[in-house]
Order: C-alpha cells, then structure tokens, then sequence
C-alpha cells in the first residue's frame, strides 16, 4: 500500500500522541458499544471489543518500526528477569567480540588502509639480484639509475634514494634522525600529500632542503606551524625545512624522520673530484622507486628494465654483468613480514569469537529448552511460529549488541596494551584506533555472531509442536534425541576451534623458545653501544677519520668502569653497512653473478674482544693493522665452512672490493641479519685500512650502559666540540627489542590460547552439566537399582567425552592441514612440530576430562528419591 | 480489509460509503455504520473493526474531520464531518465507483 507523504506525517504525528488518541477511542468505542447494545436483541454476539480496538490502534502505529520495537522491549524485559543468563552471555560475546575488535583496528590500520601515496597499487620497488641468487635483492648505483631513467618508457617516473643519518643540534637539544636522500623526482613519483608545505622539488636535488616527520615536528618543534622556511643545522649543514609529513607517512620505513635531496652527498666531494656515491657504477646505494605508466603491468615493466639492463651488462660487464632487476609492488615490500603475522592473529580472533558463538549457542538453547512452555503457550493463545521465531530472534540481536558494546570496551582497554607491547617497527601503528571502521567491524560481527549463536535455539530448540509441548507439562521438551545431538555438535566443534588455536600459539610459542635461546654469537651483556659521525670537510681525509675514531675510543677507554671499547660500522644484532662480493685468491674466478658475498665490517682493534666474538684461530686486529701495513682480514666461521673446508684459512687470500687481503684469523659466528636468520660470512677488515664516516662504538662496562651518557659526551667533545652523541644503548636491549614481533606475536597467541581453552572447559562443562540435569531422573533410578557409582560416573563420561574425542580428531586434521601457514613465522620449529602436535591434544583432553568429570562426579552422587520425584 | 456480516464489501467500497454517509451531515461512528446498516436493507454490517480503522484512516488522509460534541441523548459522542478534499475524493471515487460496476454489469449480461 502506497502512503503519501501527508498520511506518512499524520500517522507519524498520531503514533507520537497515541496515549491521548487511545484514551479517545476507547470512550467513542464504550459510546458505540452501549448504543449497539441498546439496539441489539439479547443473544446476539456483539464481537471481541479487544480486537477492535487493536485493529484502531494499529492505524497509529508506525507497522514494522513498531513491531521492532515492541520486540526489543520484550527482549529486554525477558533478558533482565535472567540476569545471571545475560551477564554470562555478555562476557563471553565480550571476549570474542574484543578480540577481534582490537586485532581488526591493528589489521585495518596497518594492512587495509590504503598507503598514503597517490595511487598506491601503481608503486613498485626495482632492484637487482645476482643470477645465481635472486633472493639476493640490492640496491643499484646512481648511473644505472640514470640509465634506466632515460630509456624505461614504460614507467611513469622513476627515482633512487640513499639513506643517511643525520646530527641534529640547536637550542632544542642534540639528536640524530634517519633521513632519506632522493634524486629529484622522487616525490613526484611519490604522490604522497604533507601535512604542511610540501616536499622537495625536481628542481631541488642540489639544494639544501627538507621535509620532516610528524614525529619529529612534535618533538623538535612542539608543532608549531611557523617551522616552515625555518633552518635545521644537519651534520653542521644548515637545511631549510620545506615541509611537514602527516602521521603514519613512513617512506618507506617507520625510523625515518627527514625527507631530503641528494644536496649532502653532492655538497661532500671526495679528496680528489666528485663524490664517488655520484659517479661509480659500482657503489650501490640507491634504491629505487618507480611507477608504472597506465597499462603497464608490473611483469612488463620488470622485463623491459631487464633488456635495458643486459644492454649496460654489455657495456660495463664488471659493474652490470650477471645481474637481473626485480620488482615488487611497494605494498607488498612495506608490509612483507608484518602480514603474515597479522592475518595468523586475526585468524585466531575469528576462532575466538566462533568458539564464544558456541558456547552461548548452547547458553541459549538450555535457556529455550527451559522456555519452551511460555513459547508453546504464547502459539496457543495465537502468535504465529514466525512472530514467535522474530521474537528469539530479537532476543539475540540484543544479546549480540549488548555483547558488541561490552566488547568494544573491552577492545578499547586491551587496545592501550597491545600499543604499548607491539613492535615499534610495524609501519603505521600510530594510525591504530577505535575508528568508525573498526566501530562499523565490531558492530558488524556482534550481527553476525547473533546469527550465528541464535540460529541453534531456533532450528533445534524449538520443535514447535505446541500440542506435544504442552502435554509434556515441562518435562524437559528438549531432551530428546535431537537436542542431545545437537549439543554434541557444538562440543564437537568447540574442541575442533579450541585445538586449531592451541596449536597455533604451541608452535609459535616453542619457535619463540628456540629464538630466545638461539646463539647470537656474543655476550651483549654490560655493552653500550653509540654512533660517531666523523662526516663533513673537517674529516675528509681518510687519516683525519681514523685518528678521530682512535682518539675517542682512548677517552671513552679512560671513562671508570668501562673495561673494553670497539668501533666497526656494523653492529649487532641488525645494523649492516656493506655487503661486498669477494673471492678466494687462487681459485678460479667465479662467473659475473655468482660471486659470493660477505657482510664487510671495517674495525678497530679491540672491536671483537670488546663484544667477547671469539677469535678462535690466527689473531685479532691491533695497532699493526695500519693504513700502511699489509691488507688483511678475518674472516667468518659460516665463510671458513662454506670456502675452506679441509684447510686452515690463516694465511690464505681474499680479494675483496679489488683489494687483496691476507687471512689473520677465523671469528665467531656473531649475528648481524637479526635474531634466528640464518648465518651469512662475514670479513672484518682493519679500520684504518677502509675508514667509513660512521662507526657504531662498542662498549664494554661494569656500570650500567646507560649510566655513562655524560661521560660518553665529554670523551666526543675533547675531541671535537662539534662531534654529537646520542644516549648509549645497552646492547642487551637491542638484541630483544629486535625479537619484539615474534615475542609480540607469542604473546598474543598464548592470550588466544589460554582464552581457547577456558572457553573450550566452560563449555564443555555447560553441556555435560545440562545433560546430567536432564538424566537426572534415569540416573536415580540406576542409582537405585543397584549401579555402583563408578559405573555412573563412566555413563556421563562417556557420553560427554565422545563428541570432545571426535572434535580433537577433526580439529587435529584441520590444525595439520593449515599449519603450513604459520612456516613463515617459525623458527627452529616445523609447522607440523611433533611435540606441539602431542602436547596439544593431550592438554586439552585433560582439561576436557577435569571439565567434564566435575558433573560426572555430581551425577553420582544423586539421591535416587529426590531424582526421581523431582520431575 | 473490511470484514462484513451477510455480505462482503467490493474492497475500497468502505471508504465511499463513510464519505457518502457524512454528506448528509456530521455523524458518529454508530450513525454512520447504522445509516449504512438500513440504507443497505441490513445487507452491510459493518463491524467496529473496519469502520473505526477506516476513520482513522480518512482522517489521516485530511478527509475528514472530528469533533467532541454532545449527542441527542446528552452523551459525549465523537462526530465526524467530511472535509472539502472529502468531498473532492468522493466524486473521485463515486465516477470510478460507477464505471467500474456499470462495465461489470454489461460483462455479466454478455454471455
């Protein structure tokens, strides 16, 4: 029926004074009702004045809104007579619900949120990797880049970048701060939008300009909007700040705080004639960044490089030879790692909340079973089943939104937490928050776990015969087979959800086990570590460099309590400067791409001793290794296995980076690719031999490393007032800050776990308790006749355990199927762990047993009178 | 929509009755279903589950109006008067009305 708008506002305006406008007709009905009788003869039926009035009446009524309406209502009236019911539904909803909420506002923030670049799925990362190891991805230098420029007409830009750090000083204090070094057209390329001013120009490479971070304008600058055209004294260079960045912009990682242009390596010559990091084909230090034209797909693009690509290989078979170029979309770089992990915790939630489904699924069904006379009664006095099945409906949709509003409390206070735990180096987690997405998600499964949890009463629960109902007198209408069967399913399927979590978090928890008791091949404990920039005009000479580093590891020596000091440009357990390709003098040369590699650690004496890397044959460096002296070396435990495996390498030669290098000695296996990778070589090679303008110092003390910060400052200014220094980190916290998203991922899974396993126990604890109740009376009367109790206890047992083994074999085979997505994410531990796959199951049975053995027991111990006249 | 003792009401028939019955004058819900009662020789009964939903309804759509009066028996009564867009709708539906039932009519008398 089609209603104009005026009857819309009339009906609308009558539903709103309906009190009065029913107080009305019920007067003009008792008016119609006395003439009617006065003119009736006696006899004859006059009709329900009930029904007429509510006939009126619903020409007040607003239809379906009203209908909706009145059922809430009900809903809540029948939902606050069963608080204790309510509360246990809630909570457990709750759970569920807060689990995903809060992993979903991670996952949206971080995965979902498209990058802040303009159009992002058009940005891929180009690299190079050798023939041999295409997994061996590196930058490329700033000529082939040029090169690549010229010709790739299939791109719609391309651009390389450099990474630098950076001094900071001035009247807000002493910091240092990552930057990025961008050819021109890197931010074109981009597309990205700043929070204020903007980025740096194409026509700006050479110009001495920079855009900070939002972090960066908080802390330096309290953000104040008049920083713009403001100057920031870099590495003693003054910079003019362009532009600031939004929050959560990370290009294209979350530690850098300055976007700038090539202007400090174009501004830093070399002794004799341009900077080499400009010119070399074989310096590779830029990566690169480009956008794909319309039209072009990525697999295009990669193969058009390479022909450009194989053309220099012709032209400089030293530099480019064996080389092929790789893309990957940046989305995929920038979230490679971080991924994986997040999906594995989503899933977990997911069967968290399907296990919370469960358990109110069977709350409820107890609850109809018990309601089943007020239903059959509410039929027989003429509600149609579908009123009646709209009504359990609407009771779940509130229990569903009043579960979703407790969860999204619960979210927003387990959110804080997870912040404060979750690994810093996850892009974006800034952006993390209650947002109206995740508000739109949580709201989102409340609906669908309602569905989900009250389909089961309304299919199983309720026979709806009215008739059988009603003459049953309440003897426990559901009790019948079908009720029984249905509330093995759900144990069943609790048990399969509770074990595919369990053995999740087992494996990822022993993985975390084995990475925490992994050798990283040094005692990082009582080490403080800190950066030294010898950069600028001061320190162009290679003996200026060396000197200075030398004179400042003398003071830093002399400081009481420190008992060793080292410097090398890389430091554990992540920092690498260089990888190098080398080769064994004396063994044939190896073809143009499949040279091998080693991390080169340029060091200073001591350096090895100070971090306590054992230098098991030959000797460490000392004062002898000078400039002057004979080039030489100390390989690498991985690098004597893999090149010297019957001989003693002392003595032997290496050529690496066109230097030939004397073997003095074999090291340790120290970790520089983090915690749990595998091992790479590595050649360290004396400092003053191949001086580097940034050295990592490493410091061995018997204070604390933290203690010696004024100390550290005073050994950097003697030498140079104008030398920076941050505060000293204790390595110690390095190396588990750098373990943080696998213990972060560890520890949220054994939260999912230990949560998967109360549910699991309560709810099978809830169905083996319900089904005793409703045995009750058969159990008596055993009892009664004679059964030991043990045999009663065994009865109950068996019957609440049957679905739990069927559930533990289903949820097994699932968990074995599935585990292989989890291979990523573990160390030392295959995805089919044999000891996670036994120690699981039989955790879970146990406390399945103990869940279901408290009822058992109860069973036994009936009164057989009481059971039975208790019907 | 209109349930009828004796005999059932062509749908959307009620309506035109009630207007029609009112242009005699203001009546209340009793008049009018008695004045359709006797005009229809007791043939139409209306019951007071049509004809009070019925009015709410021709209220709703501004057809008709109502008022608290007294009746002839010094009883409060709630008498309803059509309005002029009563009127208008009336001779709507009384032309349809009639087109409609003179085509059945000759449909009958075809065969």
């Amino acid at each position: 029926m089609t209603m104009s708008i005026r009857e819309l506002f009339a009906r609308l305006r009558d539903r709103i004074q309906r009190e009065r406008l029913s107080e009305e007709l019920a007067d003009e009905l008792q008016y119609h009702r006395s003439l009617l009788e006065r003119d009736t003869p006696p006899g004859r039926a006059l009709g329900n004045a009930t029904y007429y009035r509510e006939e009126t009446r619903a020409m007040w009524s607003l239809g379906l809104v009203d209908d909706l309406w009145h059922d809430a209502r009900y809903a809540s009236r029948v939902l606050r007579r069963d608080a204790g019911f309510t509360v246990a539904v809630i909570l457990t909803l709750a759970l569920g619900i807060g689990a995903n909420t809060a992993v979903f506002s991670i996952v949206n923030a971080v995965l979902l949120r498209p990058l802040p670049y303009r159009q992002p799925d058009r940005l891929i990362e180009v690299s190079v990797a050798p023939v041999a190891a295409p997994t061996d991805r590196n930058p490329t230098s700033l000529p082939d880049l040029r090169d690549w420029q010229r010709d790739a007409t299939m791109l719609d830009g391309i651009a390389g970048y450099a990474f630098n750090r950076f001094d900071l000083r001035g009247a807000e204090g002493d910091d240092q701060a990552r930057a990025i070094l961008a050819t021109g057209t890197l931010y074109d390329v981009l597309g990205a939008v700043p929070l204020l001013g903007r980025l740096p120009r194409a026509d700006e490479e050479n110009t001495p300009v920079v855009a900070i971070s939002y972090r960066l304008w908080q802390q330096r600058f309290a953000g104040n909007p008049g920083v713009l055209g403001r100057q920031l004294v870099m590495s003693q260079k003054p910079y003019t700040i362009v532009g600031v960045m939004p929050p959560g912009f990370h290009f294209p990682g979350p530690d850098i705080d300055l976007w700038s242009t090539l202007y400090s390596i174009i501004s830093s010559p070399n002794d004799n004639g341009p900077n080499l990091w400009l010119t070399s084909r074989s310096l590779r230090g830029y990566r690169v960044l480009a956008r794909l034209a319309p039209g072009i797909t990525a697999p295009s693009a990669e193969a058009a490089l390479n022909a450009i690509e194989h053309r220099l290989a012709v032209t400089f078979p030293d530099d480019d030879g064996g080389l092929d170029v790789h893309v990957q979309s940046v989305r995929e770089q920038a979230l490679s790692g971080v991924a994986r992990g997040l999906w594995t915790v989503f899933g977990a939630a997911a069967l968290i909340l399907l296990l919370s489904c469960v358990n109110v699924a069977h709350l409820l069904l107890e609850r109809t079973a018990s309601r089943t006379r007020e239903l059959a009664v509410r039929r027989a006095l003429g509600a149609h089943r579908g009123r009646v099945l709209r009504q359990l409906a609407a009771e779940s949709v509130l229990l569903g939104l009043l579960g979703g509003a407790a969860g999204i409390a619960l979210a927003y206070a387990a959110m804080r937490v997870l912040l404060r735990l979750a690994p810093p180096d996850i892009p974006r987690l800034e952006n993390v928050a209650i947002d109206l997405p995740t508000l739109a998600f949580a709201v989102t499964v409340s609906l669908i776990a309602a569905a989900l949890f009250g389909v089961a009463p309304a299919i199983f629960g309720w026979s709806g015969d009215v008739h059988q109902t009603l003459r049953a007198q309440g003897k426990g209408a559901a009790a019948g087979a079908h009720g029984q069967g249905t509330r093995a399913l759900l144990t069943t399927m609790e048990v399969a959800f509770a074990i595919v979590i369990l053995i999740a978090a087992g494996l990822v928890l022993r993985s975390f086990k084995e990475l925490t008791s992994s050798n990283i091949g040094l005692d990082p404990e009582g080490i403080a570590v800190a950066q030294l920039t010898v950069a600028g005009t001061r320190y162009l000479s290679n003996d200026m460099k060396t000197q200075t580093v030398d004179q400042v590891l003398a003071n830093v020596r002399a400081i009481p309590g420190v008992t060793a000091a080292g410097a090398s440009t890389s430091m554990p357990p992540t920092r690498i400067q260089e990888i190098e390709g080398f080769s064994v003098v004396g063994e044939p040369a190896p073809e143009p791409g499949h040279e091998p590699t080693a991390i080169y650690i340029p060091a200073t004496p001591a350096f090895l001793s100070a971090l306590r890397i054992p230098v098991a044959t030959g000797r460490d460096f000392d004062a002898r290794d000078d400039a002057k002296a004979t080039p030489v070396v100390i390989i690498s435990r991985e690098l004597a296995r893999r090149h010297f495996t019957h001989v003693d390498p002392v003595g032997h030669q290496l050529l690496i980076s066109g230097v030939t290098r004397m073997i003095i000695g074999v090291a340790g296996d120290a970790i520089y690719e983090g915690v749990g990778a595998p091992l790479t070589p590595v050649v360290y090679v004396p400092f003053a031999q191949s001086p580097f303008p940034g050295v990592w110092l490493a410091i061995r003390t018997t204070t604390a490393p933290t203690a010696i910060a004024g100390q550290l400052r005073d050994a950097f200014r003697r030498v140079d007032p104008d030398l920076a220094v941050g505060p000293p980190q204790p390595l110690d916290v390095l190396v588990s800050e750098s373990i943080v998203r696998p213990r972060f991922q560890a520890w949220l899974l054994s939260i999912f776990g230990a949560l998967a396993l109360v549910l699991a126990s309560v709810g099978i604890y809830g169905v083996v308790a319900y089904g005793v109740t409703q045995r009750r009376s058969e159990l008596g009367i055993r009892i009664a006749l004679g059964a030991p109790k043990r045999s009663v206890v065994s009865t109950v047992l068996r019957a609440g355990m049957m679905p739990v083994l069927l559930g533990l074999a289903i949820g097994l085979a699932v968990a074995y199927a599935g585990s292989r997505v989890l291979a990523g994410l573990l160390y030392g531990v295959t995805p089919t762990d044999t000891l996670t796959f036994a120690a699981v199951p039989l955790v879970l049975f146990t406390t399945a047993l103990i869940a279901a053995y408290v009822p058992a027991h109860r069973a036994s111990r009936v009164d057989p009178l009481i059971a039975i006249r208790g019907e | 929509m209109a349930s009828i003792k004796r005999q059932s009401l062509v749908p959307g028939t009620l309506d035109l009755l009630i207007l029609k019955t009112l242009t005699a004058g203001p009546q209340h819900g009793y008049g009018i279903a008695s004045h359709i009662k006797d005009w229809s020789r007791e043939v139409l009964q209306i019951d007071e589950g049509s004809l009070y939903p019925a009015l709410q309804r021709l209220r709703q759509r501004g057809w008709v109006e109502s008022e608290w009066r007294r009746s002839p028996n010094n009883q409060r009564a709630r008498y309803y008067t059509i309005t002029a867009g009563g009127r208008k709708q009336l001779g709507i539906e009384e032309a349809s009305f009639t087109e409609t039932f003179d085509a059945i009519r000759r449909v009958l008398r075809s065969v």
